[in-house]
């Protein structure tokens, strides 16, 4: 069955001025994509990749370089003003309001731009603070809640006009786990209404392995590749992923790199340990003695070694060439 | 966006915007704020007026009166260009990067017209309070307290003249913060002269202080399509301190140069949404 598309790209490309003599800056470079009704999609990529300018083109709050982006068929050029109605933003580590005024006044406020009608407003925004478990601090200066509860406000802020189109921009940064493992649970509950898109970024693998139907990995304004979680593991890595502990750490990372067959490599270190941890994506495993050898030449010592199931991360490893960290 | 949901989004700007401003301080606070700077500069104009003709052999105290009056009200009525040009001229920076508020506001139904429409609204009640308090405090002061006899009557004033002539006034004034709004859109270091700088200006050519006859040849042109001209013109003849024939023509003058200011300041914003639009201004954050 073909389901209706929420959002299309065609061919987007958007360009900033770069410093002079140095030529444009290429944040977004023919960038197709498709996500459809009722989907989480997640876009995967590091600082720069160009997620947010994506997220602010398809907002209404950018004009593309070249191309077309339409949100439920509108150009995002020609028909912003109805576009409006059926979207809204929420930005990670963004303050959510005014600080002066009250958890409530600030979503009474944010109800009445998108005028929705007095009593239909009192009752979504008692709904959204019930959701977000706001009650206790209805009447809470903002400025005085904690980051945790200031972007749960901004949630239930992007929340107040029940848009068709949620666009989330790393709404889970700087969130301690249990408050993102709330947000992620409430995105989850809401999308299940039905006729809902979310497009989310984020940098975090594990959350968009669990909240996304798809995923778009982006990297210097290109989208790498695009589908499944699940697909993307076993298409991308084809099985091969590693995880290797040494110690010390590696002193020419490089030059494991640029071992034929490598197709990936991030590390992560324990400070406290001295172990670092190699992820790797392999062509194949046959690769691996010659990874050992390189490893002992380094000077490090194995510690442990196995194969590991892919994750997103993995998938983004093989992608880029490097880590996200 | 309907009209309905466009005067919503005005009216509750309007309110969120009287709570930034009004609830810093106790409301006593905030009323003397309010009065103390048109008043303080009333006064220092005044006392150097006052101390001149007392020192001039031949000073005419029924003229210096006369002129007193006319500058009391002057002044008095130039708090809503204060009012409204300085709280115009800061209020996108504030909202982009201090509330951190103006790109979600931006992608709203309505954009930023209901609110920036709404918190300018919140300028002309500032102002409004300025002026009527500054009124009721220069009255009691010379004529209460200095026993001056200015011709000031605020029982006398002609409210069918006054009216029309301050609510046009405020639309021209409005416009010309709509301007400072979008310049403040597109750049992110003139927020704190802006307000100032156009006010200043307002002050020396709108025939605030003294009569634009005053002022040398070469400038007399600006201060005649200045909106502020007419305006203080007509308020002056709605309080009897100029000769009421030329009321029509100031007011049809007034009607005119607000209309032309409305259009360009339309324009003016329209060009600075479209150029936020395309550099990605609406949710930059300055740099120092």
């Amino acid at each position: 069955m073909k389901r209706d598309l929420s959002i299309e790209t065609k061919s987007l490309r958007r360009l900033f001025k770069g410093i002079p003599g140095k030529g444009d800056v290429v944040a977004l470079d023919q960038v197709d994509l498709e996500v459809y009704d009722d989907e989480i999609f997640g876009l995967l990529g590091p600082n720069g990749a160009g997620k947010t300018t994506l997220i602010k083109i398809l907002c209404t709050l950018l004009l593309p370089t070249e191309g077309q982006a339409l949100i439920k068929g509108l150009d995002v050029v020609k028909r912003a003003s109805q576009i409006r109605r059926i979207i809204n933003l929420v930005s990670g580590g963004e303050t959510p309001g005014y600080g002066i005024l009250s958890v409530k006044e600030n979503l009474w406020f944010f109800s009445q731009l998108y005028g929705l009608p007095r009593d239909f407003a009192k009752d979504r925004i008692a709904k959204l603070v019930d959701q977000l478990e706001l009650q206790d601090y209805l009447n809470t200066r903002m400025s005085k809640l904690s980051t945790g509860y200031k972007q749960r406000l901004n949630l239930a802020r992007g929340f107040v006009n029940d848009p068709a189109i949620l666009f989330l921009d790393e709404p889970t940064l700087g969130l301690d786990v249990l408050s993102a493992r709330h947000l992620r649970t409430l995105v989850k509950d809401w999308i299940r209404t039905g006729g809902k898109t979310v497009l989310l970024t984020t940098h975090y693998m594990a959350e968009a392995d669990q909240l996304c139907d798809r995923v778009g990995i982006i990297n210097r304004g290109k989208i790498l590749a695009c589908d499944t979680p699940q697909r993307l593991k076993t298409k991308v890595t084809g099985g091969a992923t590693w995880k290797i502990e040494i110690t010390p750490n590696l002193s020419e990372l490089e030059s494991v790199k640029s071992i034929p067959g490598v197709v990936g490599l991030s590390t992560t270190d324990n400070i406290e340990t001295g172990v670092t941890t190699l992820k790797l994506v392999l062509e194949e495993e046959s690769v691996m003695s010659d990874l050992l050898s390189k490893i002992r030449e380094n000077g490090s010592k194995v510690l442990n070694m196995g194969k590991s199931e892919p994750t997103l991360e993995d998938v983004y490893i093989s992608l880029v060439g490097t880590g996200m960290e | 966006m309907a009209i309905a949901d466009f005067v919503k989004s005005a009216g509750e700007s309007f309110r969120v915007g009287w709570k930034i401003e009004s609830n810093w301080t106790d409301p006593v606070l905030f009323a003397t704020y309010q009065v103390i700077r048109p008043l303080a500069s009333l006064l220092i104009v005044a006392f150097i007026v006052i101390i001149g003709a007392s020192v001039g052999a031949s000073a005419n105290s029924a003229f210096y009166s006369q002129y007193l009056a006319w500058l009391i009200v002057g002044n008095a009525f130039y708090a809503f260009v204060l009012q409204i040009m300085l709280g115009m001229a800061i209020l996108v920076h504030v909202d982009r990067t201090r509330y951190e508020v103006l790109k979600n506001i931006y992608i709203s139904p309505g954009t930023l017209h209901p609110y920036v429409i709404g918190r300018g609204l919140v300028s002309v009640v500032n102002g409004a309070v300025s002026v009527i308090l500054t009124l009721l405090f220069s009255v009691a002061i010379f004529n209460g307290l200095l026993h001056m006899n200015i011709p000031l009557n605020l029982l006398n004033v002609n409210l069918l003249m006054l009216l029309p002539a301050v609510i046009l006034g405020i639309v021209s004034l409005l416009a010309i913060g709509y301007m400072l709004c979008a310049v403040n859109i597109v750049s992110n270091r003139m927020e704190f002269i802006l307000g100032d700088s156009v006010s200043g200006i307002f002050f020396l050519l709108g025939g605030v202080i003294f009569p634009i006859a005053l002022l040398p040849s070469y400038v007399q042109p600006i201060s005649n399509v200045l909106p502020i001209t007419y305006l203080l013109n007509a308020v002056r003849e709605s309080f009897g301190l100029l000769p009421t024939a030329s009321y029509m023509s100031d007011l049809a003058y007034l009607a005119v140069t607000t209309l032309v200011t409305l259009i360009i300041g339309i324009a003016v914003f329209r060009l600075a949404e479209q150029r936020a639009k395309k550099l990605g201004l609406f949710d930059r954050k300055s740099e120092y």
